[in-house]
């Protein structure tokens, strides 16, 4: 079989997409037609005996627990979220955000306090990020799940609370928005499929050795420039 | 209008059509089969049992695998959501002590999880146990059995990864931190998020050289040939397992199997049994392990029985997904006999079973085009006996 060499990676389209494809290209996987904006989906290189597969971030843990494709880069936000049975091989250091619990700045008491009432919504993408949050903390919310513009939720009244992954601190800020808590941090990691880990031992361990040498000559703060 | 619930079936369960129903029965007489050849006796449990067997002890994980029902007298039942639990009941309760008992199943289990490649809610398993024998003799014989069952039902393509228990247990004694600590670490290792164990441990105080040796041993294809040597700076309990693993190797080779066997020292299995080596079967096209298994020691303390066992089991939905379908070709079509007399036909029908045909008729008042689109939906052989223009098969 023809697969048993290729390797196949699922990359995320957005702003992991660029860093993601530099961080390959200088892993010696480089294929310069590679795009998150074409319409092709699926890219091979023949002679590097290696697909190419551009999809949601959110998706990639998917397609890589099911072997859809050998490995994935995505953000440690996804993985969290998808609780998926993967290996989570390298930090890849780029793509750096955290996870904020944020509130509407006039909803603060004159000190700067946040008072927890019961009957408290938070909008989120991440309900099993703010569920560890809300056990932890030993409170006692709703959980509203969103799958984006999630600032927008206690402006229309529909959340009193957000968890949200930020990287700036911008989109907050012209909420109105205040930073309550960080509650974690994120950033991009290399996922290996569980039988892919053993079937293609050895082209996986070439490329996470080479992934290793890259971050270790610096080149971290580097890619996050094409962030 | 029939209603949709009265059509549906509940999530994760799925009926077995004409065609692949056979194909999944033969598969797993072929492999039960293979497994009767090294004397292993069948045994069959219920599909129901109480609770606490499948969950003998409430710190294990997995609990909310499992499905439950209430009994009349309001016991908590359960549908068995694997096999080993069972059979280990029955082992202490009902068989003599003439071990070691060599044991096989072929049987439906149930877990209420995501479902996945070749695994639904309801999925199939044939395995053995062998109850009553400790060492690397009986461990290589399990591991050699399933490599034979595998090639017996026809795949050769597949590698079998090793890992052993008592490099988490040497790992998590080596270090002594408090309870909650070593959960978390037991926690990262299980969930195979290597990146997160790293800055842990950083966190906890370890020097990062020591971190990326452990991190990178439990993480790299280690020589098979070699492990001791391998793991030379690593605590005595791991030295202890990687010892054990090389044995079972090296019996492994009087098999001749060595080269379907990888040593990695993440493999571990989820169920908190397992007290000694772990395999899992990897094959190429499936995402998921297509059968796994390994030394459970301790396990029928819980009915009272203090005795070694080993066993693995296989899934056998995920073995056919990954065998190539040829199948239906092998099998021989069928009869269909078709006349308006319907003693001649019946007789006739008799005399091909015996022969041992597989044969079905039609009485009736057919015409022969009819009978012919009859015969092609069915793929059958058309046999033409009666009727207007009669003519022998």
């Amino acid at each position: 079989m023809l697969m048993k060499h290729k390797l196949t990676m699922a990359l995320p389209k957005g702003k992991l997409f660029t860093p993601a494809k530099i961080l390959l290209e200088r892993c010696g996987f480089s294929y310069p037609e590679l795009s998150d904006q074409s319409r092709t989906l699926i890219f091979t290189d023949e002679r590097k005996e290696a697909a190419y597969i551009i999809c949601r971030p959110t998706d990639i843990p998917t397609y890589v627990e099911h072997g859809a494709a050998d490995l994935g880069i995505v953000g440690k936000d996804s993985i969290i979220e998808a609780g998926k049975n993967l290996y989570e091989l390298v930090d890849l250091k780029f793509g750096y955000c955290r996870f904020v619990v944020a509130v509407p700045q006039d909803k603060l008491s004159p000190e700067g306090r946040f008072l927890w009432q019961p009957g408290f919504r938070i909008a989120t993408k991440f309900p099993a990020v703010a569920r560890e949050y809300l056990h932890k903390q030993g409170l006692q919310a709703e959980i509203i799940k969103l799958h984006g513009n999630i600032e927008l939720a206690p402006r229309v009244g529909l959340a009193e609370a957000i968890v949200d992954i930020v990287s700036t601190g911008r989109t907050l800020k012209e909420n109105n928005l205040v930073p309550l808590e960080y509650i974690g941090e994120a950033t991009a990691r290399l996922i290996v499929n569980r039988a892919s880990y053993r079937l293609k031992a050895q082209r996986i361990n070439e490329l996470v050795t080479a992934i290793k040498e890259v971050l270790g000559e610096g080149g971290d703060e580097d890619l996050d420039s094409f962030v | 209008m029939p209603n949709k619930i009265k059509l549906s079936i509940p999530q994760g369960m799925r009926d077995w059509l004409p065609g692949e129903a056979y194909r999944k029965r033969d598969l797993i007489n072929k492999l039960l089969k293979q497994i009767s050849l090294w004397g292993y006796e069948e045994i069959n449990t219920p599909m129901l049992e109480y609770y606490q067997v499948l969950l003998p002890d409430e710190n294990w994980g997995g609990a909310e695998q499992i499905y439950k029902l209430v009994e009349r007298d309001g016991r908590i039942l359960a549908l068995r959501s694997e096999m080993t639990l069972p059979i280990a009941r029955v082992v202490s309760s009902k068989l003599p002590a003439a071990y070691p008992w060599r044991l096989m199943y072929g049987g439906e289990v149930f877990r209420y999880e995501e479902i996945q490649t070749g695994r639904q809610r309801e999925f199939s398993q044939v395995g053995v146990e062998l109850i009553g024998a400790a060492g690397e003799a009986a461990d290589s014989e399990i591991v050699a059995l399933a490599i034979e069952t595998l090639r017996a039902a026809g795949l050769d393509s597949f590698t079998v990864s090793l890992g052993h228990t008592g490099v988490l247990r040497g790992l998590l004694e080596s270090l002594s931190w408090e309870d909650a600590q070593l959960d978390r670490v037991r926690a990262l290792i299980l969930e195979k998020d290597f990146v997160s164990l790293g800055s842990y441990l950083l966190s906890a105080g370890m020097k990062e050289k020591r971190i990326q040796h452990l991190v990178g041993f439990l993480t790299c294809q280690l020589s098979p040939n070699d492990l001791v040597k391998e793991g030379r700076d690593l605590p005595q309990g791991i030295l202890e397992a990687l010892a054990d693993l090389q044995k079972i190797i090296s019996f492994l080779k009087r098999y001749g199997y060595e080269r379907y066997v990888q040593v990695d020292l993440s493999t571990l299995r989820s169920q908190e049994y397992y007290t000694g080596m772990v395999f899992e079967i990897y094959t190429p096209g499936i995402g998921y392990p297509i059968g796994g298994g390994g030394r459970y020691d301790q396990l029928l303390h819980n009915w009272g029985t203090a005795c070694p066992a080993t066993g693995f089991a296989l899934g056998v939905e995920r073995i056919l997904l990954s065998l190539p379908q040829e199948e239906k070709a092998k099998k021989e079509k069928p009869l269909l006999l078709v006349g308006t007399d319907a003693g001649k036909v019946i007789s006739k029908a008799l005399q091909l079973r015996k022969e041992g045909k597989r044969v079905f008729t039609e009485i009736g008042e057919l015409s022969r085009w009819e009978a012919e689109k009859l015969a092609l939906s069915k793929g059958a052989v058309l046999s033409w006996c009666g009727g207007e223009n009669a003519d022998e098969a």
